[in-house]
């Protein structure tokens, strides 16, 4: 049986997917709740051992069958252009960041309903843990927050992977950065991006995009005047050997939990704040990375 | 000198301010290594120079109140100098100058223009030197090992956060900013980003390039004495080298029972091939021992609430057997003494460390990016 014609899981949806080869992991966890019809891979090709029902653009993939959902995990050069045809088609959509890098195109798509963007990170397990146990009395107050993920393949996939990360300050820290200070560096299509925050009490963060792919969420670590709290991307399941290996199981990916949100939320417009903060962050990477210097963005510039 | 020759020992203060008292096994192990004397400027507080006649005594050796007159003594080749920051340059220039070799304690000057004094007098001398304390750990070491491995590919970038698990935090309701640097010594406080921060600073300066910009974060506090003096005990540190790669660091002192080995010491090395993690405390035997960890108290002793010279119970034992690399740094100059070598970690390696700690102190305390050499930054 082909994995799209296979039942539909209870509580499960029929989703499109767009994600990058590295990503096929997360893919994977998806296909264990959801019903892929299609997975299409930003990056052409196919992920060695991808047992899923690849198809090379999504319009052909919305022709296999009635679709829930659209969610583009990593983004790609006809991405608005498949969001736009998505919603024309009254799909419900969600991109793990901004599906376009232009204002007027953002404002449009903005204010279309069915569409949201980012949050990945905050619906997946360490956040949400740590988020939890931030609130613990003897936690005390929050001094720290270290990041470190992968995903810096191409600019739009840093941007998305930044813009994640800084979306944990709020519930984190004390409240979204007071101060911001962007850097970039780039080696052929590797990018490798850090966000220095600060927050309103003077808690900082140090938020690191590395070019290659971290397992699972990757590293973080929370201070606080109470103690310590980290996560590593260390998984559940380990495959030594000679080329050693990490998996999770399945339901520790965050696109689990961000998916099952999409699909039961009612998507609320996106901001115009968003959009510009998510636009202002983008054009201090480029900036960052032209002139190999901080790059400072004033509260407004953050998402 | 002749391989098979014996050095001895000088050992200049047990200043609270200083490991001396962490150097001694490290002499008293080292087959070519002998301590000869304990020596003190007479103008030392009381307490000091009780404590360094304590040491003398029980290490069998002569405590003599005048370091000149200790410099003078033919069975002398080393000084192992650890006072504190303020007297650090003045001593390590008497030293050179009666031609005695240096093992100095972290800091060679409480800034750059002591540094240039001690430079100048080590290279008159023709003495070696040597700063022992963060180019030798196992931190310091792996992570090197990582950077250069090509399973990384290049290098583009370091981050890395060093904690101490110490003391015991009793949080300021009221944050604010951190003073720039110039005052070092206090008596109930050290300042963290030199303390523990140099750690990452040394482990950045072997993997990077020369760092050409700092800019820095911190204010917010673990311990009112350092809030009330608007000195930092922790903070974060932005920086860029002249090939445009990017390093973070983290580090302070975080109050105790907040790591199972006393508080992480973790360095991310972004490559464009791969991403490295090391972890210093890591390979350990994890303990957890019901009974001592019931009855184990945290509590910091009354005579060293910061545990400047102590520590928590730990539940983790890293593996490493020299993790703070103490016993390669000493091997190190005996080795640069016999003249195979100049050491890995001399005055000027300390001196380009010292700086990047002076921009990121300006850094924070003007919250703007400082840019290095510190000359190009201005008054």
């Amino acid at each position: 049986m082909s994995p799209a014609a296979k039942p539909l899981p209870a509580g499960g949806a029929d989703l499109v997917v767009a994600a990058a080869g590295d990503q096929a992991e997360a893919v994977r966890a998806l296909a264990t709740r959801h019903r892929l019809r299609a997975v299409v891979w930003t990056g052409g090709g196919r992920p060695r051992g991808a047992d899923l029902p690849v198809c090379p653009a999504v319009a052909a993939a919305l022709a296999h069958g009635p679709v829930s959902l659209f969610c583009a995990l990593a983004p790609y050069g006809q991405l608005e252009a498949d969001v736009r045809l998505c919603l024309d088609v009254g799909l419900r959509v969600v991109c793990a960041g901004p599906p376009t890098t232009s204002r007027r195109s953002g404002e449009q798509l903005a204010a279309r309903a069915g569409l949201a963007w980012g949050g990945l990170l905050a619906a997946g397990p360490v956040s949400r843990r740590l988020a939890e146990l931030r609130q613990r009395p003897a936690f005390g107050r929050p001094v720290y927050l270290r990041w470190v993920v992968g995903g810096g393949q191409g600019l739009a996939r840093t941007w998305w992977a930044l813009r994640d990360l800084l979306g944990q300050c709020a519930p984190l820290l004390s409240g979204p950065p007071l101060e911001l200070w962007v850097l970039a560096s780039r080696r052929g299509r590797g990018f490798h991006a850090v966000a220095t925050a600060v927050a309103p009490d003077r808690a900082a963060a140090q938020l690191v995009v590395a070019p290659a792919h971290l397992p699972w969420g990757g590293d973080a670590m929370l201070l606080g005047t109470g103690g310590l709290l980290t996560a590593d991307a260390e998984a559940a399941i380990t495959f030594a050997g000679a080329r050693p290996q990490v998996a999770a199981a399945p339901a520790l990916y965050a696109e689990l939990e961000w998916v099952a949100g999409a699909l039961a939320g009612t998507p609320t417009p996106v901001a115009v704040e968003t959009l510009e903060g998510d636009l202002r962050l983008l054009g201090a990477l480029r900036q960052a990375l032209r002139l190999a210097l901080p790059v400072h963005l004033a509260p407004a510039g953050v998402a | 000198m002749i391989p098979d020759d014996t050095y001895g020992v000088l050992l200049v203060s047990f200043s609270r301010h200083s490991h001396q008292h962490s150097f001694v096994p490290l002499y008293l192990a080292h087959p070519r290594i002998r301590i000869v004397a304990v020596a003190e400027e007479p103008d030392a507080d009381p307490a000091l120079r009780t404590l360094n006649a304590r040491w003398a005594k029980r290490l069998g050796v002569p405590y003599l109140e005048n370091v000149d007159q200790a410099l003078e003594r033919r069975d002398v080749h080393i000084v192992s100098l650890a006072h504190e920051i303020e007297r650090r340059a003045g001593l390590a220039v008497r030293a050179a100058q009666a031609g005695k070799h240096l093992w100095i304690d972290k800091f060679m000057g409480r800034d750059l223009a002591e540094c240039d004094v001690v430079i100048a007098a080590v290279d008159q001398a023709g003495v070696q030197a040597i700063i022992p304390s963060y180019d030798y750990g196992d931190l310091l070491e792996r992570g090197a090992r990582a950077a250069a491995d090509p399973r990384l590919g290049q290098l583009l970038g370091l981050h890395a956060d060093i904690f101490f698990g110490k003391g015991w935090p009793r949080p300021p309701a009221v944050t604010g900013a951190v003073a720039d640097a110039g005052e070092w010594k206090y008596p109930d406080l050290k300042r963290e980003l030199l303390t523990v921060g140099s750690y990452a600073v040394a482990l950045i300066q072997r993997c990077l390039g020369p760092i050409r910009l700092v800019l820095g974060c911190g204010g917010a506090h673990f311990f009112p004495a350092h809030a009330a003096r608007s000195v930092e005990d922790f903070a974060t540190l932005t920086l860029v080298d002249d090939a445009g790669r990017i390093a973070t660091l983290g580090a302070g002192r975080v109050g105790v029972a907040a790591h199972p080995a006393g508080g992480p010491s973790r360095a991310w090395l972004v490559g464009t091939r791969s991403t490295a993690v090391t972890d210093a405390r890591r390979p350990a035997v994890d303990h957890f021992l019901r009974d001592e960890l019931a009855g184990a108290d945290f509590h910091p002793s009354p005579d060293d609430p910061m545990q400047w010279a102590s520590g928590p119970p730990a539940q983790a034992t890293p593996l490493g057997r020299d993790g703070p690399g103490l016993t390669r740094a000493l091997e190190d100059l005996v080795a640069a003494i016999d003249g195979v070598r100049p050491p890995a970690f001399g005055p000027r390696h300390a001196r380009a460390h010292l700086e990047i700690l002076l921009a990121g102190y300006r850094a924070l305390a003007t919250g703007l990016p400082v840019p290095v050499p510190l000359e190009e930054a201005g008054p």
